[in-house]
């Protein structure tokens, strides 16, 4: 798995993706932090985590696309699959590195509330816990994008697929207003991780919320690692 | 070393593999032969654990692959038909990876790594980008990603494809001199690499094996009839109807023709000492005998007979021959 881990991060490194995402990303923050905190003169972060919350799921699926596609497409799923690795053991190097170039990303943004606390206090433990519910539904939108990968050897495919499951997710929580069936409404809440990350986004921790986050992602993680097994199987 | 029981694999309602059994010694070099599409790759790809079997199992050293698959798949190093390479590292980045994947020593990597580079001859391009690379070094940095690790098992598919002569001698040597420490099981459509470094072939045909043996079992066994060709200086016809009156000779067909001079290929039963016969029966008619050779089957006409119309024989394949 470490093998596997490392090599990916490199992949990132060595065309020019790793970089297009990091540009993409610190660009979209900096300017989202500069319009809704410096030139508002606001103290707080929330507006700012909720524009990058809803659009940096964008970007994520970048990450993504290629990591089994490709893989497929050179054949060099041979070389991991008859490797002694165990199937859990490639998918979740795989994942873990797309995982880590997010948090490279996110890590740079910490310099956000460090700038904002110079002007004002920063409520910690909200900030916190929003990059809590960050980090989880970060991991939630890779790990569709990993499963998505893992479908289909056609990035251009796992890419749309990604981004038909991760607009539904945002879309989930504008259903509220069309939707005319209350108990329809709310079972789409409830399945939606999307208000589940804006709770915590909003500092409002609950564990439940970030379980179900987690549980997601490990559950899509565990697709994967069953595609694998059942073609395999052919 | 590999003892595979009734493999059989099935697409759907495709049978691709259908109940193949066969051990390979450990030290022995075992080659697969068979048109393609016959299954060869789907064997390989079931014994090191790419796929898995419908039904059947493959053991390497005693581990089961679909039950034990990482001590199984320690054992293995495997080529596929198309190497599995990542183009966007260099080779010895790209060793280095394969070394961790098959947890090699840190301490021992860089030594390791520099024998390996030394066996197959990539020395040169190290430190070039395998997707600059051309076909031939390729292939070879696919064989030393197989090598990486020392597994006791080799199993390489189609290793020669698309190469040049001269690096198709190069990597011929090169299984040889691994099959002198390893087990290999090496596949093929191209009969002279088989029968260059096997010392046993498995002609697979429609999934199943046509036949197995040495490969100069295989010419003696399946070569009782003898070709022989004679050219004999005289009259055509007479030479023709002469060859037509022995008993025990047969499809006697004329090659060639120059001036006086005629080649004739028959098919003959007879001992050596019979074939006298046809020398002194020749010398009487006052007709010289310029040349009269054997033609053994060769293993290509062998791997023709065998696997023509395959789909018929059960499991011998003797009977079509």
């Amino acid at each position: 798995m470490k093998a596997i881990f490392k090599r990916e991060l490199n992949a990132y490194f060595t065309s020019a993706l790793g970089y297009a995402y990091l540009f993409l990303f610190l660009v979209f923050t900096g300017l989202v932090f500069y319009f809704t905190s410096i030139q508002t003169g606001l103290s707080s972060l929330t507006t700012y985590f909720t524009v990058t919350a809803y659009l940096s799921p964008l970007l994520l699926p970048l990450l993504t696309v290629r990591i089994f596609s490709e893989d497929r497409k050179l054949k060099t799923d041979q070389l991991l699959l008859t490797a002694p690795v165990s199937t859990t053991g490639v998918v979740l190097g795989k994942f873990l590195a797309a995982f880590a170039m997010f948090g490279i990303g996110l890590a740079v943004t910490i310099i956000y509330p460090l700038i904002q606390s110079r002007y004002g206090a920063v409520p910690v433990a909200e900030t916190v816990c929003a990059y809590i519910g960050f980090i989880l539904f970060a991991a939630l939108i890779l790990a569709v994008g990993a499963f998505m990968s893992s479908l289909t050897e056609n990035q251009i495919t796992a890419a749309a697929a990604t981004y038909v499951v991760v607009c539904a997710v945002i879309a989930a929580v504008f259903a509220v207003n069309i939707i005319p069936n209350e108990t329809i409404v709310n079972i789409a809440l409830w399945l939606s991780p999307i208000n589940r990350f804006l709770n915590l986004l909003h500092g409002r921790f609950n564990i439940n919320d970030a379980v179900y986050l987690a549980s997601v992602a490990g559950l899509f993680l565990f697709l994967t690692v069953e595609t694998f097994e059942k073609r395999r199987l052919g | 070393m590999i003892t595979v029981s009734n493999l059989t694999k099935k697409y759907g309602q495709k049978t691709v593999l259908d109940n193949v059994s066969f051990d390979v010694k450990e030290g022995e070099i075992v080659g697969f032969l068979g048109p393609n599409g016959a299954g060869k790759s789907t064997a390989m790809n079931i014994i090191t654990g790419y796929i898995s079997a419908t039904e059947g199992s493959a053991q390497i050293d005693g581990h089961d692959i679909a039950k034990e698959p990482i001590e199984a798949k320690k054992r293995i190093g495997y080529l596929p038909e198309m190497p599995p390479l990542y183009v966007d590292m260099t080779v010895r980045e790209y060793l280095e990876f394969v070394c961790d994947l098959k947890k090699v020593k840190k301490a021992d990597m860089k030594a390791h790594i520099d024998g390996i580079i030394e066996t197959v001859k990539i020395s040169d391009v190290e430190n070039r980008r395998i997707g600059n690379l051309s076909k031939g070094y390729k292939q070879r940095v696919g064989l030393a990603g197989a090598l990486i690790g020392d597994p006791p098992v080799i199993i390489l598919d189609e290793p020669t494809v698309g190469l040049d002569p001269k690096q198709i001698v190069d990597v011929r040597n090169i299984i040889k001199k691994l099959g002198e420490t390893k087990t290999v099981i090496l596949s093929s459509h191209i009969l002279s690499e088989i029968s260059a470094v096997a010392d046993r072939v498995i002609i697979i045909n429609r999934g199943r094996i046509a036949t197995e043996d040495t490969p100069a079992n295989l010419q003696n066994r399946l070569g009782k009839s003898h070709r022989v060709q004679l050219t004999v200086s005289g009259d055509r016809g007479k030479a023709e109807n002469l060859l037509k009156s022995f008993d025990g000779v047969s499809n006697v067909v004329c090659t060639s023709s120059n001036g006086d001079e005629h080649s004739f290929e028959f098919e003959t039963q007879l001992s050596a000492n019979d074939r006298k016969k046809i020398f002194f029966a020749f010398a009487k008619e006052n007709m010289a005998i310029i040349s009269q050779q054997d033609k053994r089957l060769t293993l290509e006409e062998i791997f023709l007979s065998v696997t023509d119309g395959g789909g018929k024989e059960s499991d011998g394949g003797e009977g079509d021959i």
